[in-house]
């Protein structure tokens, strides 16, 4: 086994990987967005004119095919004047009819840009109408067909909260795969050793566990830092994360039962126990209560995510993410050998003396 | 060791060509700065790791 860990080849592939997930994950500019719109409401039969604020948009460059409307179920409202300040700024005017139909006191309107260079994006319920009488409406549309098209060039999804902390993705997620595929790892290696009574598996599932627990460490404090900035809090009552927690504690406890075994081989034997023990009830954890019928999440792929799922996950970002995926993974491995073979060493050394 | 400190002080000059020229509100509305704290955050901790280990070595070397 020890062996097995000192073929180099493979260590190597973690440099390239991460690498081209580092300055990918970080020069991929972010796809255009609008970052707000004041004033945001008006009364039905008004006519109101504001600023929109864009990110990354080109609104200067491509001013002709510029086309700004708002939208909801019922109505499509063209702009009636639209003037380019900046790049990412424009001033617009809406003649908002007084015979609009409305389906409440205030209704809420998409605001939707398309321009050539930056495609079809809209800010989700930017604009409210009010209405004061009772009179009934009628639908309205303007002529103008909606595009519905991608940005030009290589972007990353903007998303509203998230914004270009969504490059968090490369670097927070791979830390989870890392520790689970090492905590898989270990419950092999311990399968391994209670099959062959060989103690240098023991050795290695020990010390990948170690190097997984070094992940979750990261994977919690990177998590922290990042929910702190777009859920507002550093630890929310999250399934997921509480989850994570307590899967960390389980291998812990891994820790402090072989610290408080004398004996090599009963610890060897009863560590390797538990070890397949807790990674069954660590992926139940991580795995299986998060996704149970009624446990809400804010992290994707559970309901009432405010940022995005895994079907966001588009075709910019998932080369990127799975190249950091493995090169994380690979590191991980890499340590795990560094460590098991400074362990051999050292029993080596010990049984020497 | 080496080559992860040369990339360490590599890092911003990868890094702010890409952003300061198209938007000056990147660091207010962008966020830009969790995804910076996250690197530091993932490279100090790999950092201390290999101190940790570098130390054990050198002590396994003593004895020798």
């Amino acid at each position: 086994m020890i062996g097995l860990l000192k073929i180099n080849w493979w260590k190597f592939l973690s440099i390239p990987l991460l690498l081209y997930a580092l300055i990918a994950g970080m020069l991929i500019p972010l796809g255009p967005g609008i970052v707000s719109v004041n004033p945001s409401s008006v009364t039905r039969g008004a006519t109101i004119s504001f600023d929109v604020a864009g990110y990354n948009t080109h609104f200067d460059e491509d001013d002709r095919s510029l086309n700004v409307l708002l939208k909801n179920e019922n109505n499509l409202i063209c702009a009636s004047n639209v003037t380019v300040i900046g790049s990412t700024l424009l001033n617009v005017e809406f003649g908002i009819p007084p015979d609009l139909r409305t389906v409440s006191k205030r209704d809420f309107y998409n605001l939707v840009i398309y321009n050539e260079t930056d495609g079809t994006f809209f800010l989700r319920n930017a604009f409210s109408v009010q209405r004061h009488d009772e009179q009934e409406g009628i639908g309205f549309n303007c002529t103008t067909i909606l595009k519905n098209e991608l940005p030009k060039g290589v972007v990353i999804p903007y998303r509203e909260i998230l914004y270009e902390s969504i490059r968090n993705l490369f670097f927070h997620v791979p830390m989870w795969f890392t520790m689970i595929f090492l905590m898989f790892f270990a419950f092999i290696c311990s399968i391994i050793f209670l099959a062959t009574n060989n103690e240098d598996f023991d050795l290695v599932a020990s010390t990948a566990a170690a190097i997984g627990l070094f992940f979750g460490l990261l994977g919690i404090l990177t998590g922290m830092v990042w929910a702190n900035f777009t859920w507002g809090a550093p630890w929310v009552n999250d399934p997921k994360l509480n989850g994570a927690a307590v899967g960390m504690l389980i291998y812990l406890a891994y820790f402090v039962l072989r610290g408080s075994l004398n004996d090599d081989r009963t610890r060897a034997r009863v560590s390797s126990v538990y070890s397949v023990f807790a990674f069954v009830i660590f992926i139940v954890f991580i795995f299986i209560i998060p996704r149970l019928k009624g446990v809400d999440s804010l992290h994707p792929g559970s309901g009432g995510n405010p940022g995005f799922n895994m079907y966001d996950l588009d075709n910019t970002m998932r080369p990127v993410f799975y190249s950091a995926v493995l090169g994380f993974i690979i590191l991980g491995m890499w340590m795990t050998s560094l460590v098991a073979r400074y362990r051999k060493l050292f029993q080596l050394q010990l049984d020497k003396t | 060791m080496k080559k992860l400190i040369a990339l360490f002080f590599l890092l911003p000059a990868i890094i702010f060509p890409a952003f300061s020229a198209e938007s000056q509100n990147l660091w207010t509305t962008g966020k830009i700065h969790v995804v910076l704290s996250v690197l530091t955050i993932i490279l100090v901790l790999i950092f201390v790791f290999l101190i940790l280990l570098e130390r054990k070595i050198s002590l396994l070397e003593k004895n020798k």
